[in-house]
Order: C-alpha cells, then structure tokens, then sequence
C-alpha cells in the first residue's frame, strides 16, 4: 500500500489550505443559515403566509371550501398575470407560495385519482411554506379519508364534513411535532448547498494536485517500470481518493449536524447525506478527470475557483433555483450540481415520505450518478491516452 | 546475457524509429548508445523497459523475453532519466524511501537502502529538504538516487547528464563508474562522444533506428581510416603548398579554414614529422601545432557521412 500511504503523504501538505477552507466556510454557512432561520421565525409568528393561488380548476363547491379553508393559514395575494411578475412577486417576498390547481382537479380527486397541486416556492421561506404544505396536505388527507369511507357521497356532504371537522390539527402539528422537523430540515438544506460547493472547491484543489502529482508524465513513467501492477497502482490511488473524500465530507456532515440547533436525526437528514455523498462521487470524478489532464498546478487553483464558482451559481447553490432566469436554470439542468441542488431542496420540502415525493429525489441522484458515469468515461479514455504517450 | 535485442522494428506512423536494431549488453559492461537527437536512443530504452510496444523484433532482458508485466524482471531494473522525476510535495528522504518501496515489502530494509542511496549521493545534509529547494545539480543526485535506491542489476540512465553542469556531470560519470563497481551492469544512452568514450567499454553507434557500428571505442576508432588529427595554425600558406601537401604519403585529406591547417592522416608514424618539415623548408611560418587521435565523431562522421552533433 505504497502509493495509498504516499497519496496521503501528499494530502497533508494541502491540509492546511482545505483546513482553512473548510473552517472559512463552516463559518460562513452557519451565520447564514442562522440568519435566514431567525427571520422565518419572527414572520411566522406574526403572521399568515402570503401566496397567490391560480384556480384552473373554476369555480366549484370543493375548491371553493378548500380556499377558504386555507385563508385560516394563508394571505391570498394578487398578482399581475405573467411568467415575469410571478417570478419577481417570489424574488421580493411579495409572495412565499404560488399553488397552481389544475384543471379537472376535483373530478380526479373525487374520483379517487392521486392527483399533485402545483407549485413554486420561495426557499428563503421555507418554513411558511412547509406550513403551507402541510395544511395543504392535511385537508386533502381529510377529504380522501371521508372519499374513502364513504362510496356515494354528495360535494355537499364532503364539504360540510370538513368544515364541521376544521382541521384544526394542523394547527397542532405545525406548532408541535411538525415544527421542529421543519427547520431542522430548512437548515440542513441551507448547509448542504453550500457544502456542495466547498466539495467543488476543496476536492478540485486536493485531489486534483495530488493526482497530478502522482500522475505527471516523469513520475508515471517511472512507476510503470516498477513491479507493481498498473492495475495495482491504480486500486490503491482509487481506495484512498474514496477513503479521502468520505472522511472529509463527513467531518463537514458531523459538524453540520452539530451545530443545528433543532437537530434530528430522521429520514430526510438521512436522504440529504446520501445525496451529498452521490454528489461528492460526481465531483471526485471531476477532480479526477482535471487532475490526470491538467499539467500546471496554477490552472488548478484557476480551474478550482472558476468551476466552483460556476457550478455552485448555476446550480443554484448561492441563489435559490427558483430566482434563477429561466435562461440560467436551462444551463444548470446541464450540470450536476443543478441536480445536487434540487434533491436538496426537494428534500428539504418533503411533508411526509410517502414513494411518490421520494420518487424525484432518487431520480436527481440517478441524473447525477450519470454524470459521474460520463466523467469516468472521460478518465478512462484520457487515461488511456496518457498511458499511449507514456513515453 | 543482460539485454538482447533482435530486429527490433518500431514506427510511429510512417515514420521509422527503429529499423532493425540489434544489440546485446553483457554482464559488467557499461554499454553506450550513442547516437544524435532523433536516432531513436529513447525509443530502444523505452522498448526495452515494456513502456512501448514494437512492430518487430524480440527484446530479451536476463534471459527471459522482457513484458509489461515481467515484475521479476522489472525489480532488477533500475530507470534514470533526463527529466527529474520526483515529487515536489516529498522530502529527499521521502522521495528515495517511496521509490524503493515500489520494489522492496520490507519496511526495515527500505529505510537502509534509502539511507545507503542518501550516503551514495552525498545528500546527508538535505535529506529533509524538499526538492525545491535544492541546486539543480543537487536535484540530479536525488534523481540517480531514486533511480538506484533498490540495488538493481541492470541501470539504464537515459541522456542523464543533459542540460547539467561540469561539475555535476563529472560527478555523475563517477557514480556510474561506482555502480558499474559494485556489479550493476549499465546501459548509458547520449549523444555526448566525450561521455560515452569516457566510460564506455562497450558501444553500440546508432543512427535513423540501426546500429551502425560496436565494439569497444578502440574497436571503434580501428575500423576507420584516420589514424590522426593534425592541426597547424598558419597565416600565409598558398594553394601550392596546400596540394603539395595533399598528395604526401598517407595524408587523407586536408583543410585549411580561419587560418587553421587540419590535416587527416592515416594510420601509421611519423606523420606530424613530415608535415613540419615541409613546413620549415619551404619557409612557411606556424604557429600552435597539435594532434588528436580520431574521435568517436570522425567515426560517426567516416560511417554515416554527418556529424554527430551538428
Ligand atoms: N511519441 C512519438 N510519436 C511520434 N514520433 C516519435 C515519438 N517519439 C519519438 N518519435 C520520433 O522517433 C524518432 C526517435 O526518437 P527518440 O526520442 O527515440 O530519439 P533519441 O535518440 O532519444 O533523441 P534525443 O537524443 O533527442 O533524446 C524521432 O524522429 C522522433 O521524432
Ligand atoms: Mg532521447
């Protein structure tokens, strides 16, 4: 395990940049994330959520219990009618929650159909718009219950059950139990994006300049004329990249946890950590891929600060996907740390973990296992390359 | 037998690097290959060392056909190269101990040897420095270091001494010798005559991929017609003399450039004599006066028709 031990060799003399990097950034997400958390507090103690509704649904008796229903926890807002204005009521705050029904919706509904509300979201406010959610997901629940039970029913029956039932639950749930989990779960989507891009950052510069190394043209040659195996070689310089990138990242993980305040343990921190890992995998690959390219070890330190900066504001790590232009988003789409993001924040949102909100999640972590796959493509073929002109 | 090459042919596209290259390297020797840029030095080692795969030919290394993964032949190897190839993030010490431990498991022995390969280059005082801050001479040593830190039988150095001073290059020379000593056998590829005559005892001249001539440099130096280099510095000598003196026994062939007579002579004594005697009898005044036995250049040069360095 020569090359395993010397590749940490090498490590340590880039330890204190990744140290301070890391403590720069630990810092940094915390006071953010802090920030952030003690402004939706104050909001939603004070008052109801402000959101615009788009009813594509007409006007009917169920819809229309079921938005009076919802002024018990929200403010409707008006807003003018375009793609534009929708976008900047969300970027000004004007609006946390835009809740789109769709046409044909209580047919559906009421025929049993799972059917999804669409919407759009301000991430800076996540914990209103949890509560949106829940209140939203609670009276359907409610509905489907009361659908369930009984066979033949009238709208009129419906709506009145639920009206002599006011959900008032909710109310319990939001401040109790649910509440807790709902800024925990703000918090740890905060500190996981912008994790995302101090992975990019650190992994570029450290493994990047030790593959380098281990990689340059004088020194391979002189490695493959050694009895060890190519094949070898390259397990233990796999092994101790994997091994490199899981401690760190789960230094930064542990100390994330730590310090959030309303720490739990539960299933949507535990699907954050995997996606974090799926996306340390995609940027190991990328680091990888630049370290056996890349001859000068200044371009990396160029080529880490211009990729990091580029995938983490394309991606949405700095500004909430949902500002972004629509421009910006379809150049993200093209990235992985798009992809990382939106997991993230999915997660982040989830009310409850039934399999039809995991399903995205899996889906954006496959979309990103696929690009780690195209990035060791480009390795192997770069690597094959190199070893042709070994000489 | 250390090395064999036989008809070994290699192209890079249409180009021929190799063109039926033949030789053999005996136990104890220190064989030269010796030939100009793009003779295709490099490309026979990395043949040799499995770096590279070939067209034709068979290359044999202890006897064994050599291959990627010949390992045992591989740790009786040991590379140096003209580039310096350390890492620059290792210390001296760290550097030779990481090398000797791709060929050697034990712990304890790899911490000698790396301490015999400190001591072997002089570099006790700088075992601790990283390689930036050492001279470039200094990083040379540390490159032959690595290279021999496992006690190989055969050492093959590439064009080492390229782009070095002096000083250091005597060194190097003299460490070779010392490794050739201690029973390694060596391969020394250059285009430096000089180096190559120096300690040389055996030498292969290849040029365009094919070995032109070997043996040993007096071998070499028999094959060819000069026996002797004469050169006289004179100011006022006409073109009668100059014929006069072509047509003297034994002389080759003469030039006669910035004042400078250089006259080619065949094997043979007395020659020097003769020139000098027509000199002064028919008045003709000179100044400095020397002779050179034929180099390793004027066989490349009676061989292949250019000079070995141009
Ligand atoms: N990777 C390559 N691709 C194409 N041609 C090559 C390659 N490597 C070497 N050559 C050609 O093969 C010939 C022999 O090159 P080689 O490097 O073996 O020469 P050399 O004797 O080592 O020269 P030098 O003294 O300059 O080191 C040259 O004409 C060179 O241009
Ligand atoms: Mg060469």
């Amino acid at each position: 395990m020569q090359v395993f031990r010397t590749y940490f060799k090498i490590m340590k003399k880039h330890m204190l940049s990744l140290f301070l990097y890391g403590i720069m950034f630990i810092a940094i997400t915390l006071l953010v994330t802090f920030q952030i958390f003690r402004d939706d507090n104050k909001e939603f103690a004070v008052s109801k959520v402000p959101i615009l509704l788009i009813n594509n649904d007409g006007d009917n008796e169920f819809v229309e219990a079921f938005i009076t229903y919802l002024e018990g926890y929200v403010k409707y807002i008006d807003v003018e009618d375009s793609e534009g204005a929708r976008k900047d009521a969300l970027f000004y705050h004007d609006v946390y929650y835009i809740l789109t029904i769709p046409k044909g919706f209580t047919d559906e509904f009421l025929s049993g159909k799972e059917i999804v509300l669409t919407k759009e979201i301000q991430p800076d406010k996540m914990m209103p718009v949890q509560s949106v959610d829940s209140a939203i997901d609670n009276y359907l629940n409610m509905a489907k219950t009361y659908i369930n039970y009984n066979s033949e029913f009238e709208i009129g029956e419906l709506t009145n059950f639920l009206s002599m039932n006011p959900v008032e639950d909710t109310e319990i749930i939001i401040e109790s139990s649910k509440k807790k989990s709902i800024d925990s779960a703000g918090f740890n989507m905060y500190y996981f994006n912008y994790m995302g891009y101090i992975m990019i950052v650190c992994f570029i510069l450290s493994v990047g300049t030790v593959m380098m190394s281990l990689n340059g043209l004088d020194i391979s040659r002189r490695q493959s004329v050694s009895p060890v195996s190519s094949r070898g070689l390259n397990f233990q310089l796999i092994l101790a990249n994997l091994v490199f990138v899981v401690a760190y990242l789960s230094i930064l993980i542990i100390i994330g946890y730590l310090a959030n305040p309303l720490r739990s343990f539960d299933f949507g921190f535990m699907l954050m950590v995997i996606n974090s890992f799926v996306f340390a995998l995609v940027t190991l690959c990328i680091s990888y891929l630049i370290g056996i390219s890349i001859k000068e070890k200044n371009a990396i330190q160029a080529l880490s600060t211009a990729l990091s900066l580029g995938l983490a504001f394309l991606g949405g790590m700095f500004v909430p996907q949902e500002i972004l232009g629509s421009a910006t988003i379809k150049v993200g789409s093209f990235l992985p740390s798009y992809w990382y993001v939106r997991a993230n924040n999915t997660i982040g949102s989830l009310s409850n973990y039934g399999i039809k909100n995991l399903r995205p999640i899996f889906q954006y972590m496959a979309i990103q296992i696929g690009f780690a796959a195209v990035f060791i493509a480009m390795i192997l073929v770069v690597a094959k390359k190199k070893r042709q002109n070994a000489t | 037998m250390i090395v064999k090459v036989d008809g070994l042919v290699k192209r890079y596209g249409k180009l021929v690097a190799l063109d039926y290259l033949n030789f053999e390297v005996e136990e104890g020797e220190i064989f030269g290959l010796l030939g100009p840029n793009g003779s295709g030095k490099t490309t026979a080692i990395n043949c040799i060392l499995a770096l590279l795969k070939y067209d034709k030919g068979s290359i044999e290394v202890f006897g064994k056909p050599m291959g990627p993964d010949e390992f045992d032949i591989k740790r009786n190897i040991g590379l140096i190269m003209q580039n310096v190839a350390v890492f620059d993030e290792l210390t001296v010490y760290e550097n030779i101990q990481y090398f000797c431990s791709l060929y050697i498991n034990d712990k304890k022995k790899v911490n000698e040897l790396t301490e015999e390969a400190i001591k072997f280059v002089a570099l006790e005082d700088y075992a601790k420095f990283y390689p930036k801050k050492l001279s470039g001479g200094l990083l040379r040593r540390l490159n032959i270091a690595c290279g021999v830190v496992h006690k190989p039988k055969l050492i093959i150095l590439d064009e080492p001494t390229v782009a070095v001073d002096p000083q250091s290059r005597n060194k190097i020379l003299e460490g070779i010798k010392q490794l050739n000593e201690q029973g390694a056998t060596i391969i020394y590829t250059s285009h430096y005559m000089e180096e190559i005559e120096q300690i040389c005892s055996k030498i292969a001249i290849i040029d365009k991929g094919r070995v032109v001539a070997s043996g040993t440099k007096e071998e070499l130096k028999g094959m060819i017609s000069i026996g002797e280099k004469i050169t006289i510095e004179t100011f006022q000598i006409t073109e009668d003399q100059i014929m006069m003196l072509r047509q003297m026994q034994n002389v080759l062939s003469i030039t006669y450039e910035n004042n400078q007579l250089e006259i080619k002579s065949g094997k043979g004594k007395n020659n020097l004599l003769q020139v000098l005697h027509y000199m002064e009898s028919n008045n003709i005044s000179f100044g400095k006066v020397f002779t050179q036995l034929p180099t390793l250049n004027d066989v490349f040069l009676e061989i292949t028709g250019k000079e070995l360095r141009d």
